[in-house]
């Protein structure tokens, strides 16, 4: 279904670097977006879900439970290439979860839980430094270096501005789809999520979730069974 | 047949106006409700989009006049003639109207966050235009040569 009155009645977002505040308030949007059939309202709710930053009502849930409602979540995402980019972006937190896990310490990668096609490729060559996927994704190498240096702000940013990016390329390709509409309200969640934080407040709450997991991990590692709770 | 064949030139006869008119309607259709969006998120400017979602209207013009331009009594021999001409003119109208609303939609939609570019976000469209108008005047030629 094309949405030629609702896209133009989107007030536009500043690129993220420049990002102050949102052009309206998050309630003023929703009003437009009721201009969304139910079945497209239902799978924006979805990938909402899907691509939040912060884990609300789920934290408890380990890898497994989680990758499963992603896989479970993404079925139910109708639109191919709205599919394709949430698919990639949840491939990337695999990527950097993987990252994480082996930099706190776990020596193999056989447990190890995640989202993707190359989810076989990590378990296999866990000792490999970047897993042998640097070609395959350049950003990787960046993102370990952050990680190395515990500059999890660095990383965050970085990720945000990827997935941003990708968002804005899909509402040029997909201009006045559902898919357009989708990836703006993404984008507006990512706008309100960088604006929550200040860089300081950032830094401080991603150490104490990065520190968390760490802990958990080497909790595990200490001969318990491996129940992580970040994917 | 001889019916059929009457039937088609008569078709071809009516094919530009008709098509063209769907064109149009489909192409102000959709720059229309591009319009009406950016109303919600503009304080000036409301008349230039919604003169600009008129743009696709200029097909149904061309249809008339190339209707016009084949218009006789329609016989065994002209009917092929007819149905032909009219039918190409009319489809190029159509599909040009079509993408020609598409065309306004988009430029109302990055005019309207960046109105100083107005003027170039048309420029598309009126390209879509110049092959709309090359339908229309060599329709008008080659209905010359089709018998009376």
């Amino acid at each position: 279904m094309s949405y030629y009155t609702l896209v133009p009645a989107l007030p536009a977002l500043v690129p993220l670097a420049r990002l102050q505040e949102l052009p309206c308030s998050t309630l003023k949007l929703e009003q437009r977006l009721t201009m969304l059939n139910e079945a497209d309202r239902d799978q924006l709710s979805r990938a909402l879900h899907l691509c939040q930053r912060e884990r609300i009502g789920d934290e408890t849930l380990s890898d497994a439970d989680e990758i499963a409602r992603w896989h479970a979540e993404l079925e139910a995402i109708e639109d191919p290439a709205l599919r394709d980019v949430i698919a990639e972006y949840l491939q990337s937190r695999t990527l950097v979860a993987a990252l994480r896990y082996r930099l706190s310490g776990q020596q193999e990668g056989a447990s190890f839980k995640g989202f993707g096609p190359c989810v076989w490729l990590i378990r296999r060559d866990w000792q490999q430094p970047l897993f042998g996927l640097e070609r395959r994704f350049p950003w990787l190498v960046k993102a370990r270096d952050a990680l190395e240096a515990r500059q999890s702000c660095t990383l965050e940013l970085m990720l945000l501005e990827r997935f941003w990016n990708r968002l804005w390329r899909l509402e040029q390709e997909q201009a006045f789809s559902f898919a357009a509409v989708a990836a703006y309200r993404l984008r507006w969640a990512l706008a309100e999520y960088r604006l929550r934080w200040s860089a300081e407040q950032a830094q401080t709450y991603f150490d104490r979730w990065v520190g968390g997991t760490l802990e958990t991990v080497d909790l595990q590692l200490a001969g318990q069974q491996w129940t992580g709770s970040e994917a | 047949m001889d019916n059929l064949i009457i039937a088609l030139g008569w078709a071809g006869l009516y094919g530009p106006m008709a098509l063209g008119a769907i064109g149009s309607i489909i192409g102000c259709a959709l720059a229309g409700q591009a319009a009406c969006g950016a109303l919600l998120e503009t304080e000036t400017g409301h008349g230039r989009y919604v003169g600009i979602a008129a743009m696709p209207s200029s097909q149904t013009i061309y249809g008339i006049v190339v209707m016009f331009s084949l218009n006789r009594t329609v016989t065994i021999d002209n009917a092929p003639g007819l149905f032909a001409v009219g039918l190409l003119a009319g489809l190029a109208l159509l599909f040009s109207a079509w993408k020609q609303g598409q065309c306004c939609a988009s430029a109302i939609n990055v005019s309207k966050i960046k109105p100083e570019i107005f003027g170039m976000s048309v420029a598309p469209a009126a390209i879509v235009e110049g092959f709309a108008v090359f339908a229309f005047i060599f329709a008008l030629v080659i209905s010359a040569g089709i018998p009376a």
